[in-house]
């Protein structure tokens, strides 16, 4: 296909309007009959052993209906490696441990119980710190793995190590190589739409859970065990995903809330809602994980680089989530950002008190990205080459295989970093605005854009129905969480199919009624569906030109003769001289069947509802549904070497800034943001803008303001006032975008995923424009004033703060 | 968040209002706006047995120049008080504060009675009951020592007003209703120096008007702030300069603002004046930024601001 007529084109969300105007229903606007609100009493103590939980006062509360705890209700394992349970017996190892819950009859009712449980707690020695949990007397945060034999260390067992070439021989070699280490904070995702769910059971004991996630299907897996755990083997679950709010990786896990809720559900009989307030969302989801890079490259004397080593350490928090597989991520820019022949990468992940940590947007890479651009920077400094040069000459080019195994298709790496450089004027003003304190600076990406398998199947179904108005629906097993994938499956389906994009219906949040799909992660969702909606659309169309080689030639005629008795004189095309036609004549576009030979005469056309109807209405009738299964064409890591080609494609993109730095207060203000994404084609321009300007604005967070504080595991900023995500009115400068479209061959319509990719290489970006700028180089996030103004200081008492 | 239960009742006049308190034998709070209210309650600071509107009391609601006095009603918004003519063309510095304070949705919510008689704020306490009954109950809740600065006897969560820096530097007065009649102080007399109760004002003591003597001035506000949509400061400094004098209030440090009259505007002088602004400010750790940061953007905000005030007097 080379001419698009709804690819490429905005077209506005079908979901907008209703979220827009307070229609769609949220998890918190959902009501069930006879629904009861559940509550949890969450830990007070961020390392202590539960002596004893007193819930005869909750109980007794008129319109409390249930109060649980571990004691009284079957244990639920949950975690990555099931580390972790429901409800907490025994000891809880962080703040936000659920120790009991309540279901009444109101909210207000279930707030005043948890209020009257009181559990009696033995505190015990914490540790916050990965240095502290690292030290060989430190105190064990899990005694016992989950397979019950005791542990010796706070190390999370999910250990991570890639190595190629020879690192140490590449670094004797080398004629520059730098050294530093690079930190990042603990932040929150920020979804406006907090986490919730709704659980009850039907009077099979099946259970029917509607709930905010981006795994409706491996939820729904967790959920089938959860049963089995409460003794209900065999029962079934059924997964409904409400209008989403915002997701960004906390729908990757299923959460002790919804656990809990099930658990409520199951003693009471009744629905039982949890919906997290935003204190709770900030206290009791998790957070990106905290880490400290080590990272030393080198190149040759002609700027090439020769070696890569990076060894990141994790602060995973009390238990494991999807989150520990983050160096997974982290290994695809360490691997293969660049041509690097030699690379080592290995990862500590370390259980602490602080809060358990999951995956956020770019699963570990925006970390990754951090040290190696910033480092990269000091590199092309030592070595006294221009950074954006240095990049030209390391860049990765289409066609290649990384040592990682990655076999990159399309690339649009160097168009990508030109175009940053050709808006911020690079040549003009890079090194030029040390004396006014303004700089540029740049960063790049590397992330997978043809999906991933992290997991043995990383398929999607369809199912493609099509009614006898013309309609077409189209079931997918993703969820659509505010990124646009409604609108770009719609638009895939219509362009595949031949219907115009009014026609088309996206259904999706249900396992019980859509296909299978591993989940809406990975910058997965339009590259996976709408090459399944491609799939499907092949298959329709075959049947939809099968009832027209029967029926074609009869609906014209009659049409013609039709108008030859309203309008005396008419006389169309001769069709006999048309003859026997067969499947492979014909085409479908704009809702009408015509044929491929005579597309332009409006004679011979018949509209699609009207072939659809012939076939429906009729003895042994028919109608057209298809279905397909995509999965795409790449590998599962090999555990033991780390090397696979995870992913069917693979991103590039470089990002760029011009900033001010204020000296006196250490402020940095940006004045102009570039970004150019590869992204292989666009499928929308208006979503996929859309995507890139919200990912910067979150990534511009990551760089300078946000920060989840805490104080002996406790958190400092639960709330938006204190924790600063950056507001609309905070971006008063403009944000360039231009995507560089490769044309994936194995992309939907030439597309690759782009829904991570923005905000990964906005950090460092930023600070290799204040470096820029003022001289010094800041390596922990955020770059906050404080941090600028400590660094000149050291600078100009003499300090070194060499990039 | 939920908000606890209350008795609700609309006073239509200042002395129903008050009257209306006393019902409650004081255990009543205003409301006017509700934008420093409604998070109190959520979090469970403010567990009044009524809450008591005010924004039925239309005499509050004027706005007057007459007398020599520009005189605000407690129930105007930072709105309708930012866009008021006489505002933008006497008093630059007050608009400036008002169009620094919060964000234009909650500025049209906001009155100028409760933006400066907002309760005073402390990262250990603005917090949900839980987080702080975890933490154990620090001065300003009733407990026994502070949670910021370990055996401080005193409170010092930070007054966030924005407005009240320019209506202290322009020597604003206030109105204040209580059962026995009504009295006027200088706002800047109406700051007890203690965060566990900020404002000297007996309880039940309504803030009827603010009066700004009708002269122009020039003024600059320099806010220290993360983000500039919405945050409250972290650090403020307002001047006014009539004719040839600067009144400088320094404030968002600490539980009330600071006044200093600059005796001239030479260098040396204004960074003396600068950095005994930054000597005086009683930062702790008690907000996002650290206290070493906030104490040295007071001078240099001090200064920034007077400079800036000189440019554009000239």
């Amino acid at each position: 296909m080379s001419e698009f007529h709804y690819i490429g084109k905005t077209h506005p969300r079908p979901d907008g309007p209703d979220k827009a105007t307070g229609r769609a229903l949220y998890i918190h606007d959902l009501v069930r009959p006879g629904m009861l609100h559940g509550k949890i009493k969450f830990s007070e103590y961020a390392h202590a052993r539960i002596k004893h939980i007193d819930t005869s006062r909750a109980e007794k509360l008129p319109g409390v209906r249930a109060v649980i705890t571990g004691y009284n209700t079957p244990q639920i394992r949950i975690g990555f490696i099931k580390d972790n349970f429901a409800l907490k017996k025994d000891k809880v190892r962080q703040f936000r441990d659920e120790v009991a819950a309540v279901a009444a009859v109101d909210a207000e009712t279930a707030a005043e119980a948890v209020e009257l449980i009181e559990v009696e707690y033995e505190e015990l020695p914490c540790v916050f710190s990965v240095e502290e949990a690292l030290r060989p007397d430190a105190t064990l945060i899990h005694e016992l793995d989950p397979k019950e034999r005791p542990r010796k260390d706070n190390i999370v067992p999910v250990p991570w190590k890639f190595t190629a070439g020879d690192v140490d021989k590449a670094r004797d070699a080398s004629a520059v190589v730098v050294e530093d280490y690079y930190d990042t904070p603990l932040i929150l995702q920020s979804c406006m739409g907090t986490a919730g769910c709704i659980a009850e059971f039907d009077l099979m004991n099946n259970l029917i859970i509607h709930t905010k996630t981006q795994i409706p299907f491996l939820a729904q897996n967790d959920f089938n065990a959860a049963l089995a755990d409460m003794g209900l083997q065999g029962r079934r679950t059924r997964v409904i995903v409400p209008a989403v709010g915002g997701s960004f990786g906390t729908g990757l896990d299923t959460h002790a809330y919804e656990y809990i809720a099930i658990l409520l559900a199951y003693t009471t009989g009744k629905p039982v809602k949890i919906v997290f307030d935003r204190h709770e969302e900030f206290t009791a989801l998790s957070p990106r994980q905290s880490t400290r890079a080590h990272i030393i490259q080198g190149c040759d004397s002609e700027g090439r680089l020769t070696f890569r080593q990076m060894r990141m350490v994790l602060d995973n928090g009390a238990y494991t989530s999807w989150g520990a597989t983050t160096p997974s991520v982290m290994m695809l820019p360490v691997s293969s950002l660049y041509r690097v022949p030699n690379i080592h990468f290995e990862t500590t992940i370390v259980y602490t008190n602080n809060t358990y940590c999951q995956a956020m947007r770019g699963y570990g890479n925006p970390q990754a990205a951090w040290a190696i651009e910033s480092n990269l920077d000091q590199l092309a400094q030592k070595a006294g080459i221009d950074p954006y040069q240095f990049r030209m000459t390391n860049a990765n080019v289409a066609d290649e295989t990384t040592p990682m195994g990655l076999k990159i298709t399309t690339c649009g790496f160097k168009d990508c970093l030109e175009s940053v450089a050709r808006e911020l004027d690079w040549g003009e003003k890079r090194g030029k605005g040390r004396n006014r304190g303004r700089g540029v600076g740049m960063a790049s990406l590397f992330h997978v854009g043809g999906a991933a398998r992290v997991y043995r199947s990383d398929g999607t179904g369809v199912i493609m129905k099509l009614d006898d108005f013309g309609h077409v629906s189209i079931t997918s097993g993703a969820v659509e969480m505010g990124q646009g994938f409604t609108s770009v499956l719609t638009a895939a389906t219509a362009e595949a199919l031949g219907v115009s994009p009014d026609m088309v219906t996206v259904i999706i949040g249900d396992t019980a009624i859509c296909p299978w799909d591993v989940g809406t992660h990975a910058s997965r969702g339009a590259f996976t569906a709408c090459n399944a909606a491609i799939l499907a659309a092949d298959k329709a169309r075959q049947k939809v030109f099968e009832l027209a080689a029967e029926h074609f030639i009869a609906r014209v005629s009659a049409a013609m003769k039709k108008r030859a008795r309203k309008e005396p004189g008419f006389e169309g095309p001769d069709l006999d001289s048309i003859g026997t036609l067969s499947v492979s004549d014909f085409d479908l576009r704009h809702n009408f069947v015509f044929l491929k030979d005579r597309p332009d005469d409006p004679l011979l056309r018949v509209p699609l509802e009207e072939l659809l109807r012939e076939a429906h209405y009729r003895e042994q009738g028919t109608i057209i549904v298809t279905e397909a299964f995509y999965d795409p064409c790449h590998e599962m890591l090999d555990p033991k070497t780390c090397r696979g080609n995870i992913s069917a494609a693979y991103v590039f993109g470089v990002q760029g800034a011009e900033v001010e730095v204020d000296e006196e207060t250490g402020k940095v203000t940006v004045l102009k943001f570039a970004a150019a994404h590869d992204v292989g084609k666009v499928l929308n321009p208006q979503t996929l803008k859309g995507q890139l300007y919200g990912a910067i604005v979150q990534g511009l967070g990551y760089a300078l303001c946000e920060e989840y504080k805490t104080d002996r595991g406790r958190s400092l900023n639960p709330n938006f006032l204190d924790y600063k995500i950056l507001a609309a009115p905070d971006v008063d400068f403009p944000i360039h975008i231009e995507c560089i479209e490769t044309d994936d061959p194995k992309g939907p319509f030439g597309a690759k995923g782009v829904g991570e990719p923005g905000l990964v290489p906005t950090a460092p970006a930023i600070a290799n424009a204040v470096f820029d700028a003022v001289g010094v180089r800041i390596k922990s996030l955020p770059i906050t004033p404080e941090k600028v103004l400590a660094a000149l200081r050291k600078r100009k008492s003499g300090g070194s703060n060499v990039g | 968040m939920i908000l606890p239960g209350f008795e609700y009742r609309k006073a239509t006049s200042v002395a129903d209002a008050i009257a209306l308190y006393n019902d409650f034998e004081g255990k009543a709070r205003y409301l006017a706006g509700g934008t420093d209210l409604m998070p109190l309650l959520k979090y469970r600071l403010a567990a009044p047995a009524a809450i008591i509107d005010l924004k039925g009391i239309e005499e509050l609601k004027a706005i007057a120049a007459i007398d020599g006095w520009l005189t605000i009603g407690a129930n105007v918004t930072l709105f309708e008080l930012k866009n008021h003519p006489v505002v933008k063309e006497y008093f630059p510095l007050l608009y400036q504060s008002l169009d620094a304070t919060s964000c234009e949705t909650l500025q049209m919510r906001a009155t100028i009675g409760g933006n400066l008689l907002q309760d005073t704020r402390c990262i250990e306490y603005n917090k949900s009951l839980e987080w702080r009954a975890a933490r154990g109950f620090c001065l300003k809740m009733g407990g026994k020592c502070c949670n910021v600065v370990p055996h401080s006897r005193v409170c010092l969560s930070n007054y966030c007003s924005d407005n009240a820096l320019s209506l202290v530097a322009l020597s604003a007065e206030a109105d204040l209703a209580e059962a026995g009649g009504e009295k006027t102080a200088g706002l800047e007399k109406i700051y007890t120096g203690s965060g566990s109760k900020p404002f000297v004002v007996e309880p039940g003591t309504l803030l009827t008007r603010i009066r700004i003597p009708l002269e122009k001035s020039k003024g600059v506000y320099e806010k220290l702030r993360v983000r500039n949509s919405i945050d409250y400061p972290l650090a403020a400094v307002a001047v006014a300069m009539k004719k040839s004098v600067a009144r400088v209030c320094v404030g968002g440090v600490g539980p009330a603002p600071l006044v200093y009259e600059l005796a001239g505007t030479d260098e040396g002088t204004l960074r003396d004046a600068a950095n005994s602004a930054s000597t005086d400010a009683r930062a702790v750790p008690n907000a996002i930024l650290s206290p070493a940061y906030r104490k040295k953007m007071v001078g240099v905000l001090f200064r920034r601001a007077v400079q800036k005030v000189l440019r554009e007097g000239a």
